[in-house]
């Protein structure tokens, strides 16, 4: 969405919000969030990066994977008309802050169960996809990148449908959406989906919750940054391999399988997440099981992510040279983010709406990986795969 | 033995039972009033059952059965709002306020208006027929309101 149309929503809302209506005042709202965090590796030749979603760091102390803020404007009308609009602003992959728009919507309720919404909405295709930047809703520092890095589309445009009813003890929603979305490529470039369309279910009973979701699109990535030409140009990768590795058109599926249970006193978040695509970037598949226990306002917490590729991003078998082979392995090493890692941490929620959060992750990158991390200088590098990295993490986060 | 009077150490003996009595009942006390949830007397909601009024406060309807759009009112964060949402929908407070955080932040629900007090609450139900607000029982006594539930 471009700022123009964001103006013109925002513009829109505060009409509507101020327009003296028939029925019930005006009901607007402003609430926000927001997460102050910073990540430490003594690695020196790589850099923690929520790959694909924020830019590399190049300090030992990244703030820049989990820092966030967003403000919300949210109005309702007296019939079932609303909108909301929500703008973020956290590290981009350009490495800046430009704010973005992660919700600017309008609402309509066609009945007391079925919603209708049009406009930037969240991409829903893993189970905790919509509140990855609200850290304050989960107990760690950051939805683990096993399965949450397999999706960098954070947002996109166009249109869901909400059906949420109570069935026998038990509550469904059922979430179809159609639209697009279109991302910065980190270095240069752009990334989007087209003809994106989607459905997820989920179903929440007593303390249990369950979550399906699977979502199909096309897949264009268009790579522009000069380490990309650099590597095309030198080692003389040949177009029908080019195709592989940035163009348009590849059939691209994200798919979720995930249960929650919270009693109250035990938490439990498992997840298996899925991305299957043609070209452009690389198949995998995500796990993790997280388990917290409040204390009163303590809850630590320990989780066990594993990711494996299915298929890598281009098979280095379609080179014509072995040095044009080598070329692509080392491009396929960069881009898989293959992994296993072990999270142990705790959270304080230290008054009512806000928490502090420190983490210790012990990650073994698979070999031809390098995992969660890009490498700080040259990416051909030898030993950048298959490396034990631990990883520090505080935040603290804030609702309001 | 640490007392050698025997007048004393019945006074003392007697004094624990006394005192855990008196704390039992006045705690007992507190208990039993409990919060309500209400809506005024004059045109408002006249009934709603548990489930909805749960649904509700959980942000997963909007309207009555009937389709009747609700304006739902919270007390500022403390022990009458973690009462009334504990005994509503079994949520304790660091989950509910989590929850809400995920309906708000991903566009499924507005979050309840929150009242700068009870007696605000009081003003706001009382003003606006389509609203449900929930108070402490002694609060909402004498009140030209219609009690829907009582939570304790």
């Amino acid at each position: 969405m471009t700022p123009r149309r964001t103006l013109l929503l925002l513009a829109g809302i505060a009409a509507l919000a101020s327009s003296p209506g028939t029925g019930a005042a005006p009901d607007l709202q402003v609430s926000g969030f927001a997460t102050a965090g910073a990540v430490y590796s003594r690695a020196d030749d790589l850099e923690f990066a929520r790959v694909g979603i924020d830019a590399p760091g190049g300090n030992r102390v990244d703030t820049g994977p989990d820092s966030v803020l967003g403000v919300q404007l949210g109005w309702q009308s007296g019939d079932g008309t609303g909108a909301v609009l929500q703008v973020v602003t956290r590290e981009t992959q350009r490495g800046d802050y430009t704010p973005r728009p992660a919700l600017a919507f309008l609402s309509h309720a066609l009945s007391p169960a079925l919603t209708v919404r049009a406009g930037r909405l969240r991409s829903p295709f893993f189970m905790l996809s919509e509140t990855a930047d609200i850290n304050y809703s989960q107990p760690w520092v950051r939805p683990p990148a096993e399965v949450y890095a397999l999706n960098p589309f954070a947002d996109m445009d166009g249109i869901d449908l909400l059906h949420r009813s109570p069935i026998g003890g038990s509550f469904i929603e059922l979430h179809p959406y159609l639209g697009s979305s279109r991302i910065p490529v980190i270095g240069g470039g752009r990334a989007n989906l087209r003809r994106l369309r989607g459905l997820t279910v989920t179903l929440e009973r007593d303390e249990l919750s369950f979550s399906a979701s699977h979502a199909e699109a096309e897949l264009a990535v268009i790579r522009t940054s000069q380490s990309y030409r650099d590597l095309v140009d030198t080692w003389r990768i040949p177009p029908d391999l080019q195709a592989r590795l940035s163009g348009k058109g590849a059939h691209a599926s994200f798919s979720s399988l995930g249960m929650q249970w919270d009693d109250g006193r035990w938490r439990v978040i498992a997840e298996l997440g899925r991305l299957q695509a043609d070209a452009f970037v690389n198949s995998a598949t995500g796990a993790y099981v997280a388990v917290g226990r409040r204390f009163g306002a303590w809850m630590p917490y320990f989780g066990l992510a594993r990711q494996r590729q299915d298929a890598p991003l281009a098979d280095p078998g379609l080179a014509d040279s072995p040095q044009s082979a080598a070329a692509v392995a080392v491009f396929n090493r960069s881009r898989n983010q293959a992994q296993r890692s072990v999270t142990l941490g705790t959270r304080w929620d230290f008054t009512p709406n806000s928490a502090v959060k420190a983490e210790f992750s012990h990650i073994e990158t698979d070999r031809g990986a390098h995992g969660s991390f890009i490498a700080r200088g040259n990416p051909f590098a030898p030993g950048l795969d298959d490396r034990s990295i631990n990883l520090l993490s505080v935040s603290v986060d804030v609702v309001f | 033995m640490w007392c050698s009077d025997p007048a004393r150490l019945l006074r003392r003996l007697g004094l624990a039972p006394m005192l855990t009595l008196v704390l039992a009942l006045w705690q007992a006390g507190a208990h039993a009033q409990g919060v309500v949830l209400v809506s005024a007397h004059a045109g408002g909601i006249a009934e709603v059952d548990r489930e909805t009024a749960a649904q509700l406060y959980l942000g997963r309807r909007t309207t009555l059965p009937d389709g009747r759009g609700v304006r739902l009112l919270d007390l500022p964060a403390g022990a009458e709002r973690d009462l009334f949402y504990q005994r509503l929908t079994g949520k304790n407070p660091s989950q509910i306020r989590a929850y809400w955080s995920r309906m708000v932040f991903t566009g499924r629900a507005h979050p309840p208006h929150e009242a700068a007090d009870a007696a605000d609450a009081l003003g706001r139900v009382l003003a606006d027929p389509n609203a449900l607000a929930y108070l402490p029982a002694a609060s909402a006594a004498n009140q030209p309101l219609n009690v829907l539930m009582l939570l304790e």
